[in-house]
């Protein structure tokens, strides 16, 4: 019997070459999907940032091969760029901090509320993302519930939290939770507890049992919640619109203006383009860092 | 029947209950150092939360457990001088081998060249020494299970915690590994707990062991005693094939193991007994052949015959006389 355990599997499995085809046919729906919404799009951006208005009006463009709408874009909105990354970075990081023992306390203690709990770390977002921040506008108002109880106790008056960087952050980072919840409690769903039971007989404290089994065996899904947290986080519009105010403007707010309000077509793309450049450049170093396998959860 | 004033480890009046029912239902132990020391029984007899509870892993819902006679009832696993290989053999899968065993070492703060000198000598005592710088999932099942001996055995611990750790390897190095771990026993001077449902590797590895049945310890003593004299007809029939005969004047059974008995065509002389029964069926075993026979009550008899013997060429439909010496099997009065 234990002779021929590798063979029979082998023998079962059909030429390689006539399923060749297989995988192609199942990335086909895809791959027209990606070519149509993202490629294509993108390719027409790209000429677009090129461009320059040809009218006084803006309604129609000219391609010139204009980089310097890139060089203009980027000193004139670097503040913003840089407020745009250290919001979307402060607030990834706190979602990581509040995700994790969260989803560490799903894992080991959930027990059989596991679904229902994960469940309603996800119910929030069954409301779309501006009926939330509308509704933070509320909590977070200058006589809302959050602001009224803090003053009550002891918070000088006159502190105010909607539009500014707080709200903002906050908000990014509420929205952030859910992905940052779901992969982490995966991976830590995917740790056999007969490790947890190895590394305790082996003379590791609670501490240690974390800091050197736990954390690591978990930190693919720390990383993937990382870049699905960051990426929407840098190009958000919604939050730094209805909760940061006209100081607190991000990327996204800028790249809208651009394009719906002023109609400068070819700076909003060039913007819009740098953004994903850099966000591109930001998930290369991690992937570089961790490795891919960090996105997979393999 | 317990020696009480000796033991590396010793439980008294043990309980665990899971939802009402004892796993583990009052049981009393204590182990020799170097013993090597097995609790066999069936699966789900509480051999597996036995060991748990000596490890630290549960804690017992009544009784008491001393290791090095200090009460470690309370102190968690990290604390208690055992080590435990698993069944799966918990091997971390980010770190390699060398840091798998330098897990142990590491987490008591030993200085970094002891560390490497203990971690160097666990590895070769295991024979892996060249292995080190891989990870577990480029290793066999077998060198798996020598990385999780090497790194339970580095720490010198009191007693080795073994669970059911050959039950994942193939027979044949199965049989490897039975000698591998009594030679790194015998080496390493370390009780070893072993926990199996395997007889065979009980009786093979152990000084004494321990019979479990339902949460209870049926019978405790070396393996010849369990295997010749069981305390009744479960551990008889647990610890291998057993044929029970009812007294002739009623009362109490005798049991003969089917190696006692020799098949032959002429009735037994002076002192021994035998029966007159037709061959059922025979079995080629490799070295033996098994040969069931009925007798004129309907009893069914095994006997257990080298190849060479007389009788080795028996046929299903033949009638013999099964003979044993008087004083054979094991005979209980109630």
């Amino acid at each position: 019997m234990n002779v021929s355990r590798r063979s029979p599997r082998a023998e079962a499995r059909p030429p390689l070459h006539r399923q060749a085809w297989l995988p192609w046919l199942l990335l086909t729906p895809g791959l027209i999907w990606l070519l149509l919404w993202f490629v294509l799009p993108l390719a027409q951006l790209l000429p677009v940032s090129l461009s320059e208005n040809a009218d006084r009006f803006r309604m129609t463009l000219v391609f010139r091969g204009r980089i310097a709408n890139y060089a203009e874009v980027m000193t004139q909105y670097a503040p913003v760029l840089a407020r745009s990354l250290a919001y979307a970075a402060a607030s990834t990081a706190l979602a990581a901090l509040i995700a994790y023992p969260l989803a560490w306390v799903i894992r080991f203690r959930g027990g059989r509320w596991k679904g229902l709990l994960l469940a309603l770390v996800v119910l929030p977002f069954f409301t779309s993302s501006m009926v939330r921040a509308i509704a933070w506008t509320t909590l977070l108002g200058d006589d809302g519930p959050l602001l009224s109880t803090l003053r009550a106790l002891g918070l000088p008056p006159g502190t105010r939290l909607l539009n500014t960087a707080v709200a903002v952050v906050g908000g990014l980072t509420y929205n952030a939770l859910p992905f940052m919840v779901l992969p982490i409690t995966l991976s830590l769903e995917r740790i056999p507890t007969e490790l947890l039971d190895a590394a305790r007989d082996l003379q590791a404290g609670p501490w240690i049992v974390f800091r050197r089994v736990v954390l690591p065996l978990s930190a693919p899904g720390l990383a993937a919640g990382i870049v699905l947290s960051l990426i929407p986080a840098a190009g958000d519009v919604v939050n730094a619109q209805f909760l940061g105010g006209p100081n607190n403007r991000m990327i996204g707010n800028v790249v809208q203006s651009l394009i719906l309000v002023q109609r400068q077509l070819p700076r909003g793309a060039a913007l819009a383009l740098v953004l994903m450049a850099l966000m591109t450049a930001t998930v290369l170093v991690h992937v570089r860092r961790h490795g891919s396998s960090d996105l997979t959860l393999s | 029947m317990i020696p009480a004033d000796f033991g590396v480890i010793e439980l008294e009046g043990v309980q665990r209950r899971f939802a009402g029912t004892a796993a583990v239902d009052g049981i009393d132990l204590a182990m020799a150092p170097g013993e090597f020391f097995s609790l066999l029984g069936p699966s789900g007899c509480g051999k597996t939360t036995t060991l748990r509870l000596i490890a630290g892993f549960d804690r017992p819902d009544a009784g008491a457990i001393r290791l090095l006679g200090q009460d470690v009832t309370d102190v968690p696993p990290h604390r208690r001088r055992v080590n435990t290989v698993f069944q799966h053999y918990a091997l971390f899968p980010h770190l390699s081998v060398w840091d798998n065993v330098a897990f142990g070492p590491r987490n008591r703060r030993l200085p970094e060249p002891e560390v490497r000198r203990r971690v160097g000598e666990a590895l070769e005592r295991v024979r892996l020494g060249e292995l080190a710088r891989r990870r577990p999932s480029q290793l066999s099942g077998g060198q798996q299970q020598r990385v999780a001996l090497a790194r339970a055995l580095v720490n010198e611990p009191a007693a080795l915690l073994l669970d059911e750790p050959l039950a994942a390897l193939d027979a044949g190095l199965r049989r490897t590994m039975q000698q591998e771990l009594k030679r790194i026993q015998r080496e390493a001077g370390i009780a070893f707990l072993l926990v199996t449902h395997d007889q065979d590797e009980a009786l093979a590895l152990s000084d004494r062991l321990a019979v479990m049945q339902s949460g209870r310890i049926a019978q405790y003593g070396s393996p010849r005693e369990v295997y010749d004299r069981p305390v009744n007809e479960w551990v008889a029939g647990f610890l291998g094939r057993a044929n029970l005969l009812a007294d002739p004047l009623g009362g109490g059974r005798t049991m003969l193991r089917p190696e006692q008995l020799t098949l032959r065509g002429e009735a037994p002389h002076a002192e021994q007994a035998g029966r007159r029964a037709r061959v059922v069926a025979v079995t080629f075993q490799g070295a033996t052949l098994q040969v069931v026979l009925r007798d004129g009550d309907g009893q069914e008899l095994v006997a257990r015959i080298g190849r060479q013997d007389p009788a080795a060429g028996v046929r299903i439909g033949e009638v013999l006389w099964v003979v044993w010496p008087v004083q054979a099997g094991h005979h209980w009065s109630s």
